[in-house]
């Protein structure tokens, strides 16, 4: 830490140093004069110099791309936009002129221009991070409700490409209410001509953009003739960039086949390349028996997909610990609708009455899709099917809308 | 051949904290034209790194959307240490609501300008905020303040 310290001081101190008036020994080559004048950030010697080049050799574009960079360092943006808009007009594919168009652009305050040469940068090079970058910080500083939903999608699509960032900052939603209400039902057709089951909930989280995102839950799930009613709720907390915690309660007061309470506490990070870690403890009490829950997922995100694989290991106090697998895949066909499949197997620990646990084999598939029809409502749907060893195979549609306030 | 810029006498010093590299040079080239002498940092730590282990300087140059340490937290940390937490902060920002030019300034921020700017009101904001910066350090306590230096 010491020495990293020093070094940091050290290259301050270099850039301090660089603050002075330079006083620089130039040589007789020309390019290497070029080069260590603006290593130097001795930008008027820098242009001379350039200019002198580009007397001798007048088709160098490189050169004069340069000097319009240069220019622009020194806070001449009309001499800088002149030279951009020359290399621009001669090589319309050269990414590296496009984008220092758009720099240029946007630091005269023209951003409309700016943003569209920017779109046509990021054509030629999806991948060139920094005008990404830039893009983004043209996005916040407009006004528009309109800018302001195309930076969220920018965060959001920038957030799957470049999961490490360090430019990339949540962006509080000013077009949005912090506040978004999701409702839903389920219907479950079970085997062996049993009874339905059926179940509704209403669910109230925040949005703010802020660190901190919390939700409340309200649900009635009925099971053959018998009803429980849960109502819970939690937050997660965004600790770092990296790091994501959370937590969450729920309680049935009339309980009589789902737990009396639980609770879960988790723990998430983002790794390089797309990868993310959560670890989660979920604990279960019935009227005799706890269970334990400890469930561990990790997920990969590779262009518009998502994929990840959860195991969860359940601990009924008194008997054997059972375990599950899951794995799932997600589709963001784009910035309003996204699909996902999930096929789970294992055993799992699942109370069937009053103080009982059935632990059971289990296997199922499970299909999700959801779908905004403007920024405010949102369709979600799913359905499965899910086998409970031998007791029972249970088919199961649903659906929600979301409505954010 | 040896060329540069006329010299100039700094006769203070800046801290720019600026994440965009381009924006940084423009920022570094301004301010020594102008007579500072500069102190650069690229992110929020560094930012941080240099408040710990250096002297106060006369004027910060400070961007609010930057890595690893935003810039609100950066004038909340700035106003709670001793020898800097006079230090006029001149915010630099992209962000133009209202919302956030008032937390900056709640928070402690001497001044507010969005981008894009014009770099000739920058430079008077930032002379501005040390004129008045020096006239509070000589109403109270010339001493107290060279002393820590």
């Amino acid at each position: 830490m010491i020495s990293c310290r020093r070094f940091i001081i050290a290259a301050l101190c270099i850039v301090a140093l660089a603050g002075a008036p330079p006083s620089v020994s130039y040589g007789t080559d020309l390019t290497a004069d070029i080069d260590l004048a603006i290593s130097q950030r001795d930008f008027v010697t820098a242009v001379a110099l350039l200019d002198e080049h580009l007397v001798e050799q007048p088709d160098d574009d490189n050169k004069r791309f340069k000097r319009a960079q240069v220019l622009g360092w020194m806070g001449e943006y009309s001499l800088a936009r002149d030279g951009f808009d020359g290399l621009v007009k001669k090589h319309p594919d050269n990414v590296d002129y496009v984008f220092g168009r758009a720099r240029i652009l946007g630091l005269q305050g023209n951003d409309a221009e700016a943003l569209t040469e920017l779109r046509r940068a990021r054509a030629l090079a999806p991948d060139y991070e920094a005008i990404w970058q830039l893009q983004f910080q043209l996005l916040s500083r407009q006004k528009s409700a309109d800018a302001k939903l195309k930076l969220n999608a920018l965060y959001l699509e920038a957030e799957r490409k470049f999961p490490q960032a360090g430019w990339l900052i949540k962006p509080r939603d000013q077009t949005r209410s912090d506040w978004t209400i999701l409702a839903g039902l389920t219907f479950e057709q079970l085997s062996r001509d049993l009874p339905g089951w059926n179940r509704q909930f209403l669910e109230v989280s925040s949005d703010s953009g802020d660190r901190v995102r919390y939700f409340f839950r309200a649900s009635r799930y009925e099971r053959f003739d018998r009803s429980d009613s849960t109502i819970g709720g939690g937050a997660d907390w965004q600790l770092t960039r990296n790091w994501l915690a959370g937590f969450d309660a729920n309680i049935s007061p009339d309980a009589s086949f789902q737990a009396n309470n639980e609770y879960s506490l988790h723990a998430g990070r983002k790794f390089a390349k797309n990868w993310v870690a959560d670890l989660r403890y979920r604990r279960r009490n019935y009227d005799t028996a706890t269970v334990d829950f400890y469930i561990a997922t990790t997920e990969y995100y590779f262009g518009n997909f998502r994929a990840a694989y959860t195991l969860g290991l359940a601990d009924l106090r008194g008997a054997k610990v059972s375990a599950g697998h899951t794995i799932t895949l997600n589709w963001y066909r784009n910035d309003r609708t996204a699909f996902g499949v999930s096929l789970s197997s294992g055993n799992e620990a699942e109370a069937i009455d009053a103080g009982q646990v059935l632990v059971t084999s289990v296997r199922g598939i499970a299909l999700t899709g959801r779908h905004a029809l403007n920024d405010r409502i949102g369709l979600h749907g799913w359905l499965g099917i899910h086998e409970q060893g031998d007791f029972y195979r249970r088919q199961y549609a649903g659906m929600a809308v979301s409505i954010r306030l | 051949m040896t060329t540069g810029d006329p010299a100039q006498i700094a006769t203070h010093r800046a801290l720019v904290v600026e994440d965009d590299e381009h924006i940084g040079y423009l920022l570094d080239f301004m301010l020594r034209r102008a007579g500072y002498d500069v102190l650069l940092a690229g992110n929020g730590r560094d930012a941080q790194s240099v408040i710990e282990n250096v002297p106060p300087v006369d004027v910060i140059l400070l961007d609010l959307m930057l890595p690893y340490v935003s810039g609100y937290q950066l004038i909340e940390e700035i106003r709670e240490i001793h020898d800097w937490q006079h230090v006029p902060i001149v915010v630099l920002s992209a962000k133009v609501l209202e919302q956030d030019v008032v937390r900056a300034l709640d928070l402690g921020a001497t001044d507010y300008v969005t981008k894009p700017f014009r770099p000739q009101e920058l430079l008077a904001r930032l002379r501005r905020a040390v004129t008045d910066h020096e006239a509070f350090v000589g109403q109270h306590g010339q001493n107290r303040v060279a002393a820590l230096r």
